[in-house]
Order: structure tokens, then sequence, then C-alpha cells
């Protein structure tokens, strides 16, 4: 016993040989399952290697000039870029709305409605791009019966089968998924703030808006960097699904995106080494686009 | 509380265990080979008194697809191999995605002795095998006589498939992919429907467009297909190729030839193609719905025709339909009346890789494949039909009523397949993407049928370019 308190007393020299052990097996997992294989993408978009990768020949960068002369990988790159542009900042928006409305208004139903936004979440996002390619489905789906009731038959269009709508269509789908998500991560950061700022703006008469605005967003300024980041990454990764699911990359590419381009050209086509060049590319886009984002949340945050 | 929680956590972490080990069921058959197929292997040589053929190695290992056809007909036909030589074990991977199964497998030098395909394998698995000429030539299986009949196996085939781009990738009239089933492909449509209505099924496209008129007039639309999905024209427009330009044409189609497109007859069925969007015969909303969903319609009599294959019967067979409806199928349109009929046919297909362990057994295996016992077993188990010139006759009374009745299609029409050879491997077109991607484009008019057809051909360039 009292050996113990005694060493408990003295500043100790780090155990640094248990730190190393302790740390190991997450080092090796992670050289494993994430640098190892990125570090054989990287390879391989270097090469023409099939999916099989029996005799893969250097190609240096050819699949990266090759790139940019591909019309479809420049329709799929150009909807990505649509998408990242405009489904992250609505998403965060309408989920910090939505947080914001269940945390100030003291809704009875708080408990039911935070369930019911966060619902679209637990469903397998496979079955939302089923149930949403019904709710766009042409003749019997809903979106074309209302504005045939309400008499608004001239908006009334194959919405997944047009040009000009499919990728909004899962861009819209990707918002609904997404939005409640954020919101939970945005009402425990909001729980996180005194009571009393809120408290002393309705005493100087500070309408719900500007409470928004003026406390809630600077104070989280934190947490709605992060979960932008999330977003972004989000619309890459799950607009591969919707698009696959809802449109097939459909019509004519209209609503393909990279890693449905990606996913053809590896596994339907057998370019290994082209697809990972894609890859390697949208990675690029990603790493850049958060650091980006970063950048600006901390620049604006060390301004004030 | 706590207990709560810790339950949960044990059940996810049960959960994850569970997912990893979900992938692929192997046949009862593998568990207990591993043991015997030592013993199998050192008594191999002494059972050559017994007359049968003997092989060094008595252990195949297979990997089979398992789709629409079930296991079924796998499982029964291993133990009737095994029965038939004995000694031998087999082992069976039987998965949905056995492709991405085996390609780990092959990467790491444990080839699989036989593979069985689907047609369009979305692994790229086969593709990149020839790509790789990891395929073994098995044209000598094809000059021998079969097992219970001595006319040699590449006459019992159906005429117009071994030498196809699908069996022979390079070319060069060897054989490299061995044909499992033909199911035949064309227009479904409703007979019962037809009946009623005193309508014929059109010849030409003269007639199939006149027929659309009818049609109209009690409010069903000519034409639907699978939009989103629009490879599926391709039991259409090959067939319709076919007829227009000349079967041998077909060829250099398949070969990215340049120019294979450019005739005045090739261009008429891209317009009639076309046609069917720009003047109204195409079902509302078409371009917009995935394939169960334009199929339904087409079932409800919303539509009089879909491109589909034989297999739609089976894969709706839950799906709402119209009174009465029974499934009929036939040939593509033609332009001119005299003109030769195609029934596009989908294949399934068997390999043996190149590097195999085992091939003079796998190449027995696939022999015994072609037998009437395993023809009949598989019309049984799976209601599929072998790709062989006698196994119509065999699964007579076998086959489901629509299976059989949607082969009568092969009295309109010549037998044709239709595969691309095998892509340079510098070339990263999708030619179906290509060919078929643009279709909905096509239909509702932003896109002419000449735009289409040198779309295609500036692909055909693109490759040529890379060979």
């Amino acid at each position: 016993m009292k050996n113990r308190q005694n060493r408990q007393k003295k500043a100790q020299p780090l155990p640094i040989l248990f730190i190393c052990i302790s740390v190991l097996p997450a080092v090796i997992l992670t050289l494993m399952f994430t640098i190892w294989p990125t570090a054989q993408a990287l390879y391989l978009s270097f090469t023409n290697a099939t999916s099989l990768g029996l005799n893969n020949k250097f190609v240096a960068l050819d699949n990266y000039i090759y790139m940019f002369h591909d019309k479809s990988f420049i329709q799929a790159l150009i909807n990505t870029a649509k998408l990242m542009a405009v489904v992250p900042v609505i998403t965060i928006f309408c989920s910090l709305v939505l947080a914001f409305v269940l945390n100030q208004c003291k809704l009875k139903e708080m408990v039911l409605y935070r369930t019911l936004f966060y619902f679209p979440n637990i469903v397998s996002l496979t079955v939302v791009g089923i149930i949403w390619s019904f709710v766009f489905h042409p003749n019997v789906g809903i979106v074309n019966k209302i504005l045939g009731a309400v008499g608004l038959e001239s908006l009334q269009r194959s919405w997944l089968g047009d040009s000009k709508t499919a990728l909004w269509c899962i861009a819209f789908t990707l918002l609904w998924q997404a939005a409640g998500y954020y919101m939970v991560m945005h009402i425990a950061a909001m729980d996180g703030i005194s009571p009393e700022i809120y408290e002393s703006a309705t005493l100087d008469g500070a309408s719900a808006w500007r409470k928004l605005i003026s406390i809630t967003m600077p104070l989280m300024k934190d947490i709605i960097g992060i979960t932008f980041v999330l977003a972004l990454s989000g619309t890459i990764n799950l607009s591969f699904v919707l698009s696959q699911v809802m449109t097939g990359g459909g019509p004519n590419g209209a609503s393909s995106v990279l890693l449905q381009y990606m996913y053809t050209q590896g596994f339907v086509n057998g370019n290994f080494g082209y697809a990972m060049a894609i890859t390697v590319f949208t990675l690029a886009i990603s790493v850049a686009l958060s650091m980006l984002s970063r950048k600006l949340t901390d620049a604006s945050e060390g301004g004030q | 509380m706590k207990k709560a929680i810790s339950m949960m956590l044990a059940t996810a972490m049960a959960a994850t265990c569970l997912a990893g080990c979900g992938s692929a069921a192997s046949s009862s058959a593998a568990a207990s080979s591993e043991a015997a197929s030592s013993e199998a292997t050192s008594t191999a040589t002494s059972e050559a008194s017994t007359g049968e053929k003997t092989f060094e190695n008595n252990e195949l290992n297979i990997a089979v697809f398992e789709g629409g056809y079930g296991s079924e007909y796998w499982d029964e036909i291993i133990k009737r191999f095994e029965a038939a030589y004995p000694g031998v074990t087999v082992n069976m991977q039987i998965s949905p995605k056995i492709g991405d199964i085996i390609r780990p497998q092959i990467v790491a030098g444990n080839v699989p002795d036989f593979i069985s395909m689907n047609d369009n394998d979305s692994t790229g698995l086969i593709s990149s095998m020839v790509k790789e000429h990891a395929l073994m030539d098995l044209s000598d299986v094809f000059e021998e006589g079969g097992i219970d009949d001595d006319t040699p196996l590449k006459d019992q085939v159906i005429d117009g498939l071994l030498d196809s781009a699908k069996c022979s990738p390079y070319g060069d009239g060897k054989i490299y992919i061995a044909p499992f089933d033909a199911s035949p492909m064309g227009l479904v449509y409703n007979k019962t429907l037809f009946e009623e209505n005193g309508w014929e099924t059109p010849v030409t496209w003269d007639d199939f467009f006149e027929l659309g008129e009818k049609a109209k007039e009690k409010g069903i639309a000519l034409f639907t297909y699978q939009g989103i999905y629009p490879g599926y024209l391709e039991s259409m427009l090959w067939p319709a190729l076919a007829s227009a330009t000349g079967i041998d044409n077909m060829k250099a189609i398949a070969s990215y030839t340049p120019g294979s497109l450019s005739s005045d007859e090739a261009l008429k069925v891209f317009q009639n193609m076309a046609k069917i969007g720009t003047d109204g015969y195409l079902m509302d909303g078409t371009v917009a719905l995935n394939h169960t969903q334009s199929q339904t319609d087409m079932m409800m009599n919303k539509a009089l025709f879909i491109p589909n294959g034989n297999w739609m019967e089976g894969e709706m067979a839950d799906a709402p339909r119209a009174d009465g409806f029974e499934f009929g199928l036939t040939c593509a349109p033609v332009l001119d009346d005299g003109e030769t009929r195609y029934v596009m046919s989908s294949v399934e297909q068997f390999e043996i890789p190149a590097n195999a362990k085992n091939p003079e057994l796998a190449k027995e295996f696939l022999r015994f494949l072609y037998t009437e016992d395993s023809v009949k077993l598989f019309a049984e188990k799976a209601n599929g039909i072998y790709a062989l010139k006698k196994a119509n006759e065999m699964v007579k009374g076998i086959v489901t009523d629509g299976v059989y009745n949607m082969n009568d299609i092969y009295q309109e029409g010549t037998f044709m397949v239709f595969g691309w050879d095998a892509m340079p491997d510098t070339s990263k077109v999708v030619i179906a993407d290509s060919v078929f991607n643009v279709a909905s484009d096509v239909m509702n008019g932003d896109m002419t049928a000449e735009q289409w057809r040198d779309g295609i051909e500036a692909a055909f360039e693109e490759i040529a370019a890379s060979k």
C-alpha cells in the first residue's frame, strides 16, 4: 500500500515500452488495412492491371492522361462536383435548423421527431434508393400524382429518366437521408451551449432566427466544420449507391458519379489500373476539399 | 441498463462474426473431402483394373455462379459424377458472388479446375481472364465424341455458337469458353392479349408500327424496355441488325470493326428503334423505370412488347399480371419480308483455367455435363435448357410450359449469339455503355439515330486505334 502511494507521488518517466505495445495492434491494423491497400491502389494506378493483375505493365501516367480525354469520366466528374457543391451545404444547413428547432422549442414530441428524422439512417441505403425510385416513378409515383392533383400537370415528368432532373433527384434523396444524422450530432453539440446565453438573448428581444445566426452557429463552428467534412465525403460515397440503384447512372450518364464510373471500369470492363487511377483522383479531391474546409473554419475562428 | 448495453454489444459482436462467414456456401461434399482426397490420390492408380477412366489426381475443385438456376442441379450432378467415377471427390464453391470469391484465390495461385459463370459476369473475372490469356484451350474436348453419344461434341452443340466470339474470344477458331444453357431472347408478349384482339405478331418493322397504331386505339403502348438498364435492348438490336446487315457482319461488329455499321440498312434499324420513342410508341415514363417496374407494367398489359429472355417467367413469378396472361416470345422485326429472322440467345458458360491443377478431370467433368442424364436433370432441377441440339427434345414435359412455349421462337428464327471480342489491353472503352446508354436520349428525341450510330462507330474507331 505504502509503496504504491509513494510511486504515485513521484514524477514518473513515461512507460514508453508499454505505450508502444498498446499502440502496436492499432498501427499494424492501420498499416495492413488502410495504408498498404492505399499504396497498392496508387501503384496499380500506374499500370494497366486487369482485375486479376497477373501481367501488369507499368504505363506511367497514361491512365491519368487518358482520364481527361474520357468523356464519361469528365461527365461523372462534373456530376460529382455538382453534388458536392450543393448537397453538403444544404444538408448541414437543414440539419442545423432542425436541430435548433428541436432544441429550442421544447416540443413535447421532441423525442418522436428526433427518432423520425434519424430514421432514414437506420434503413439500408439501397432500400432508401428503391423507396425514392418509387416516389419519383413516372406513372404511379407520389410526386407526379400530387402535381396532377393540384393541377400542375405541366410539371409532371419522368423524374429519373430526364437528364435535367435525374441528378437532382439523387441530390434530394441524399439530403433526406443525411439531414437527420447530422441533426443528431448538432443537437448533441447544442446541448453543450449554456442556456443562460439564450435566456439573456431572449431578454434583449432577439428573435429565434437571430439566436440561430448569432449564438448557435458561431459557438458551434468547430462541430459544423467537422460535420461539413463528413457530409462532403458522405456525398462522394453515398451518391454511388443511390445512383446505381435509382438511375443506373443514366439517362446516358446524366447522373453517373465518379465512384460509379470507377466500378464500371474496374468490375465490368476489368480495367483495374484505370479504375485505381480514378480512385486515387477521387481520394485526392476529397482530401484536398477536407483540408480546405478545415482551413476555412480555422481561419474564420482566428479572425474573431 | 448496463446489462442491456452489454447484451447489445455482445449481439453486435456475434453478428459481425456471423456476417464474416455468410459469403460463400460450400457443398456438403466439400466438408468431408479434405480427408478423403489424400486417400483417393494414393489409390487412384490401383483402380485401373476396373476399366473405368482413372486419373492421377482425383480431386476436382469447381466454382459455380449461383443465379436463377439455384444450386440443386449442381449438388445432384456432383453426386452422380462421384458415383460414376469412384474415388473422385468434387469440391464445390457456389455463390452469386463467385467471381469476387475466386479472384483472390486465382491471384494467389489457388486456381479452381472448373468455373461455371453467368452470361454477363458482373465481376469482370472472365473478361479479365480472357485478356490475360488465362483460360485453357478446350478445342480437343469438342473434337471428341460425348460420353453417351459418339457424335463429336462440336456437332452436338447448337450451330453458330462455338465459332462465335462468345466461345472463341480470340477469333482463331479455338474454343476457350464452353456453352452451358441457351436461353432464347426476343420480344416478350402476352399471348392471350394477342388472341383476344386477333393480332398477329409482327414480322417487318412496318407490321410492327402498324400493330402499334392498333394498340394505341386500345390505350396500350406498343413497346417498353427496362429504362435505366437499357442493355436489355440488345435482344432486339443485335438480331435486327443481323437480319438487316447479314449474320457475317455481326462478326465484324463484335470485333469492333469501324464501318461495320455504316450501311444504310444498319442506319434504318437505328432509325426504327428511334422511331419507337419519337413517334409515341414507347410506354410513358419508360426511360425512368427499372427492370422490375417496366416488366410489371408490360405484364399488366400497359405495353405489348418488352425485350427479354425466357427467364422472365421465373424472374416475375410473384409479380401481378393481367388476367390470363400467357408468355410468348417473338423475334425482332426485319426490314423486308424475305430476310432471315434471328433469335439471340443468352449462353451461360463453363471455363477451365489455363493453370488448373487437374485439367484432365475437369475436361471429363465437362463431358459428363453434356450427357443426356445431365441435360434432363438440369431441366428438372433448374427449368433450363442446355445449348445442345438434342436438348429441346429431351426436356419436353420436364420444363414449365412458359419456358417450353418461349422456346418455340426457334421455329420462327435462326439461332444466334452475340458476344464482344476480347477488348485490346490498352482500351478503356466500356462498349456496352457506348452502345446502349444513349438509348434514353434517342427515345426522348434529344439525339438522332445518326448520332447514335456515329457514336458507336466512334467507339469502334477508338478501340481500333488502340489495337
